[in-house]
């Protein structure tokens, strides 16, 4: 048994003779039961045969003028395209040449600098001796006596100190020794 | 000598009838010009009344099947004979056509004004009849044609396509690039939508016909 959605569902299939015998009469059977389905299946061909028959409207008569005339258009359109793109790459090229110029004159420039580039290159490294003598210097703090430090009055005080050595100790007295 | 003239004259036809849209893309692809004349002859029409009815101004209608032939010529070389030359020049149309219903969409969103080309009045087809079956042809013409534009464009391409046109399924899924399903089912909601808008017309007619 089906009901209207489904009869709805396959209507076309059903004019279209593409159900099987069983669900064809299945459908049958429906169709004589409901009035609003078998107005749908008498009018569906209807409508069908009436859209077959719209009236066909015609192109213009200069439809092919028209026409040659775009694709003439789009030609043009195209080769000036093409064009301007051998223009680009023309431009592009020539940039491309410009660089490598300076680029070679630059490289050139550079070969010619080898020699005072060597001669920096030796003031370079005795500098860098100087500067390993710096590298291998070891930082030592100078020892502080607490006994030496003594009160204006000569009498040395447990908490002057200890106010000394907070002192020594935020700012070391620091000197380089040359270890070698 | 008159009916040779004429046999020669029906032969050359049948002989120009006979070449297919298929051959007649591989001479143009070769560069034969002429072979591009014949599938403008044979297209122009049709997919001129597709067009028209899918996006309803016979101007722009007009215009898209010209960008369609424009594009034909511009992409000949990527036509393969794997697919119905119809089925890839329908293809073009309706995509053409979608972007136009697209942009017509854009325009409206954006304007303050509705009066877009979409809501243009009807443009009757140059119908010779008597006037009086003119006018009534014409009135019920309008009336369906009203019912075509108010569907869904999904449902209205479709509908054109099997009804309007008459290609088959297997056909309208090969131009829209859905499946077979999909476009037996929304030809069926199509035909269902316009059964329920046009029932009382239908009826009318049957009872001034009886």
């Amino acid at each position: 048994m089906i009901d209207c959605d489904k009869f709805k569902e396959h209507v076309s299939d059903y004019l279209e003779k593409q159900l099987s015998p069983q669900v064809r009469s299945d459908f049958e059977r429906h169709i004589n039961q409901c009035s609003e389905c078998k107005l749908i299946v008498e009018q569906i061909p209807q409508i069908k045969s009436s859209l077959s028959r719209l009236g066909k409207i015609q192109c213009s008569n200069d439809f092919s003028m028209q026409l040659r005339q775009r694709l003439i258009a789009g030609q043009q359109k195209s080769y000036i395209s093409n064009a301007n793109v051998k223009k680009i790459s023309y431009g592009f090229s020539f940039a491309a040449a410009v660089f490598l110029l300076f680029l070679g004159i630059n490289i050139f420039s550079d070969t010619e600098n080898v020699i005072p580039q060597a001669q920096n290159k030796e003031i370079n490294s005795s500098s860098s001796v100087s500067n390993q003598h710096v590298k291998h210097a070891s930082v030592e703090t100078e020892p502080v006596n607490e006994l030496e430090v003594k009160t204006k009055s000569g009498e040395n005080t447990f908490s002057d100190s200890t106010s000394e050595d907070i002192h020594n100790a935020k700012n070391p007295r620091v000197k380089y020794v040359d270890t070698k | 000598m008159a009916n040779i003239e004429e046999r020669t004259e029906i032969d050359s036809l049948k002989s120009k009838t006979l070449v297919t849209d298929e051959q007649l893309i591989a001479k143009f692809q070769q560069g034969d010009e002429y072979a591009f004349d014949q599938i403008v002859r044979r297209y122009k029409e049709p997919l001129l009344n597709f067009v028209f009815r899918f996006i309803g101004n016979s101007i722009e209608a007009e215009d898209i099947v010209q960008d369609t032939f424009y594009r034909v010529y511009k992409n000949k070389h990527y036509y393969k004979e794997v697919a119905k030359f119809s089925t890839w020049i329908y293809t073009i149309a309706s995509n053409l056509s979608k972007t136009e219903l697209r942009r017509r969409r854009r325009r409206k969103f954006f304007s303050i004004h509705n009066d877009t080309a979409g809501e243009k009045e009807y443009e009757l087809p140059d119908n010779k009849k008597s006037p009086e079956s003119n006018a009534n042809s014409t009135v019920t013409e309008k009336i369906i044609h009203n019912a075509i534009s108010k569907l869904p464009p999904k449902f209205r391409q479709v509908i054109i396509l099997r009804d309007v046109q008459e290609f088959s399924y297997e056909e309208i899924a090969s131009i829209i690039k859905v499946p077979l399903g999909t476009v037996k089912s929304r030809v069926n909601r199509a035909r269902l939508r316009l059964q329920d808008d046009l029932k009382f017309l239908i009826q009318d007619l049957n009872d001034t016909s009886t």
